[in-house]
């Protein structure tokens, strides 16, 4: 019996920590706010990372079609570029008053807007035209380029070539390893299409630190309504949810009960293929979050992670798994490389996908 | 008799013996020492002659006291574990010695006696007493089977002398290795497909299996644990009442009560258990049958389970179809006595159903696999396991980086008897939750 000690410990040193994700819940709980040289900016929810702010410029990296931000400081002229937006979306101040100049980017998904600003508190909304149209709309899907990344310009240009996709969403693994290096070079290549990608990451942005995907494109936790759809992403890049991100989804399925939801997140909750278990470290958990959702009237449930495309069930919402990014393809399936381009009615709720395939 | 000793009868059988495992009767006569005799100072058999002067040089002189002679061999020998060549051999200084001054005892010769037990003093001065050579050699195994062994499974084995059970494990380890290979790239060739996934995932962990095993048999080995060799026993019934602990940040219990019982009548193994959450919302009760294929030391069985988890909001019932296999490690390799392994593989389909939503009926495969490297420690047994399931309270491992769900847990499960009927279970498993638990056990039947 005086062994036991040994093989216990061997058994602590073999065994994993319970909070993988917890740190980058923390991280999301502070982007979108910053203060610098007396001036602060607030982004509603988190929905956007500050990246330069300076005397008289301020750049962000939008994680939704549209933002409200508070500036608060001396006022005076200001450069405000935010990137990822989209195409016609406009900068209203002062609570809609007025709209804002928007100059030509470098991007066609890259707003530059010059302002002067009063002192003191300012509110700036970035809306879109078409905010009030509760019409369909229809929206593309993909995850999984990784290692692919020089190949990912041909669903650029399928997505491009559909000027009826108002943007993308992307549940996870965009890069290889999630070096800063990789996540940069994916955002050049993000500047290719015509409509802004809202991102979650997956377990491959993870191999090269835990937070640099927050460093470049913002939360991996959020949730933001657009014509009266809510689009809610979760960080499942380790296989779980934070307890954070379990506080963050209650409260967004409780704002979302009356509205078309979708919930997209990288990883499975279930994998469809249940001898793969290529879905979250505890069914349990998977269950759990199910449940919650089935209950919050989650209208439909986006994952990547697995090289495929999959429409299925869970807990009665439907699924679909959009992991044709161009990472090892899933073979045998007559699937290959692909993006899902979904139509909603938001006054029926109803989703609608449909694959196209890229190969 | 002071040995096993070389009669016509020995020569017979060691020739036999030598011709049913393909060896000379040199090679065998060395084989048996070195695996049978470890204890033995010379190595090997004692001449009829030798043991007829011993007898006369003992019988002639009245002042010996053969109690002494006695204790000082015992003293000699005192390391009573699987021994080898080299670790014999090393003690053949002590021995020397010793044999000078049980050779002083008998002749009586005052000045002789004297003048070797001050030589034989000044060698064992020089030498470090066995015991702390045993220790040193053990610490050398031990590192090993760190550096390299983490590498190469077997170098505490080799450090310890055994080349024989050293060769096998390695060979254990490159066959872990291959089949671990051979899933991982069939993995990848396959992106996991649907329809080869199964099989792929079955053989890396058949050979993740046999690389861990390998390498925890070597630290088994270069621990040097006095384990005992006997069945483990099986009782015809035995009754289990506990408490665990289930640590998991997303759900809403924490303790539990746990309640088992287990009847064996024949080759059938039947054992219902229920969990009940003492605060939070959680139960699950499950039935598991199996039936012995062959018996003995080494056991097959077949059976399945049956299983229903619920907790506020859903349910999941289950049922299973698993083949188990139990192997006493010295079956493979002799100087792991006490050990044995565990193997049990299947297939099992969950039915969910949830409170809230809009359809029901959804279903899920699950793959079992589970692997165990256990000990006898006297009555006391030690299972040290890794179990692929990602189901039940515990899931499968978290870990940080691009790993998350892929591994099932680990766990420890320790039966501490200190009484033939009465003994406790401590259990412990870290997956996506961490499980503690300690149970009160009791148990009637053939031990």
């Amino acid at each position: 019996m005086t062994r036991v000690p040994g093989y216990l410990a061997l058994l602590v040193v073999s065994s994993g920590c319970l909070n993988v994700a917890d740190l980058r819940a923390e991280r999301d709980a502070v982007i979108g706010s910053a203060t610098a040289n007396g001036v602060s900016v607030q982004v509603q929810d988190g929905l956007a990372r500050v990246r330069v702010l300076e005397a008289g410029r301020i750049e962000l990296w939008a994680g939704a079609p549209e933002l409200v931000l508070q500036i608060e400081g001396p006022g005076g002229p200001l450069t405000l570029q935010i990137d990822n937006v989209l195409a016609d979306a406009e900068l209203q101040v002062g609570g809609g008053t007025q709209t804002a100049t928007r100059s030509v980017g470098a991007r066609v998904t890259q707003g530059v807007f010059e302002l002067t600003l009063p002192p003191g508190r300012t509110e700036l909304r970035l809306v879109a035209p078409d905010r009030a149209d509760l019409g369909r709309f229809r929206f593309a899907v993909f995850a999984d380029v990784q290692e692919r990344i020089d190949d990912v310009q041909d669903i650029f240009e399928r997505i491009n070539a559909d000027p009826s996709l108002r943007f993308c969403l992307i549940s996870g693994d965009l890069t290889e390893q999630g070096s800063p290096e990789e996540l940069a070079r994916f955002e050049l290549e993000l500047g290719r299409l015509n409509v802004p990608c809202y991102a979650t990451l997956g377990n491959h942005e993870l191999g090269n630190g835990n937070t640099n995907f927050h460093d470049q494109f913002g939360r991996g936790s959020a949730s933001f309504v657009f014509r009266g759809v809510r689009f809610t992403r979760l960080d499942s890049g380790s296989a779980t949810l934070a307890p954070q991100t379990h506080t963050w989804l209650d409260g967004w399925l409780q704002a979302g009960g009356d509205q078309a939801h979708l919930v997209m997140m990288h990883h499975p909750l279930l994998d469809p293929i249940g001898t793969r278990g290529g879905g979250f470290a505890s069914r349990n958990e998977a269950h759990r979050i199910l449940a919650r959702l089935a209950a919050g009237h989650a209208d439909l449930t986006i994952y990547g992670h697995v090289h495929s495309f999959y429409t299925f069930s869970n807990a009665g919402i439907p699924a679909l798994i959009a992991g044709g990014g161009g990472a090892i393809p899933e073979r045998l399936d007559g699937v290959g490389r692909h993006f899902v381009a979904i139509q909603v009615d938001p006054q029926t709720q109803h989703f609608e996908p449909a694959l196209v395939r890229v190969d | 008799m002071p040995g096993p000793t070389w009669t016509e009868g020995v020569d017979k059988y060691m020739e036999e013996v030598a011709a049913q495992q393909s060896m000379t009767p040199a090679e065998g006569i060395s084989r048996y020492f070195i695996k049978e005799e470890p204890a033995s100072i010379i190595q090997r058999f004692i001449e009829v002659d030798e043991v007829a002067q011993a007898v006369v040089m003992t019988a002639a002189n009245a002042a010996i006291n053969g109690a002494s002679v006695h204790a000082l061999i015992r003293h000699l020998s005192a390391d009573h574990r699987p021994a080898t060549l080299p670790s014999v051999l090393e003690s053949t200084g002590s021995a020397i010695s010793a044999l000078s001054i049980i050779a002083a005892l008998i002749t009586g010769l005052p000045g002789i006696s004297q003048a070797q037990a001050t030589q034989s003093s000044s060698v064992a001065a020089a030498r470090p007493p066995e015991a702390e050579r045993d220790t040193r050699r053990r610490a050398l195994a031990l590192t090993a089977t760190f550096v390299p062994g983490l590498l190469l499974h077997g170098a505490g084995h080799f450090a310890l002398g055994d080349r024989e059970t050293a060769l096998g494990l390695l060979a254990t380890e490159g066959l872990g290795l291959g089949l671990l290979a051979l899933g991982v790239v069939g993995l990848a060739i396959t992106g996991a497909s649907r329809r080869t996934v199964g099989p792929l995932t079955a053989t890396t962990l058949s050979g993740f299996g046999l690389f861990t095993l390998s390498w925890s048999a070597d630290l088994w080995a270069a621990v040097g644990v006095d384990a005992d060799t006997s069945p483990l026993p099986r009782p015809a019934w035995q009754t289990e009442l506990g408490y665990q602990h289930i640590y998991d940040p997303t759900a809403d219990y924490g303790p539990f009560a746990a309640v088992a019982f287990e009847a064996r009548r024949g080759r059938w193994r039947l054992r219902p258990s229920a969990w009940t959450a003492l605060a939070g919302s959680g139960t699950r009760l499950r039935f598991e049958l199996h039936r012995a294929v062959s018996d003995g030391p080494s056991r097959l069985a077949f059976g399945g389970a049956a299983t229903h988890h619920r907790e506020a909001g859903f349910s999941v019932s289950s049922g299973e179809l698993t083949l188990r296999a139990h192997l006493p490690a010295e079956q493979l390799w002799a100087p792991l006595r006490g050990a044995f392994f565990e193997v049990e593989a299947g297939l099992g389909l969950e039915l969910y159903d949830y409170r809230a939503a809009r359809s029901g009926g959804e279903t899920s495969e699950l793959l079992l696999f589970r692997f165990t490297q256990g000990a006898r420690f006297g009555p006391h047994v030690a299972r040290l396991y890794y179990d692929h399931r990602h189901d039940d309270f515990v899931g499968g491992l978290k870990v940080p980086g691009l790993g998350s769900g892929i591994a099932g847990r680990f766990g420890l499960d320790v039966e501490l008897w200190p009484t033939a009927r009465w003994g406790a279970r401590i259990s412990a498993a870290s997956g996506a939750a961490h499980h503690a638990g300690l149970s009160l056990l009791l148990r009637e039947g053939p031990l």
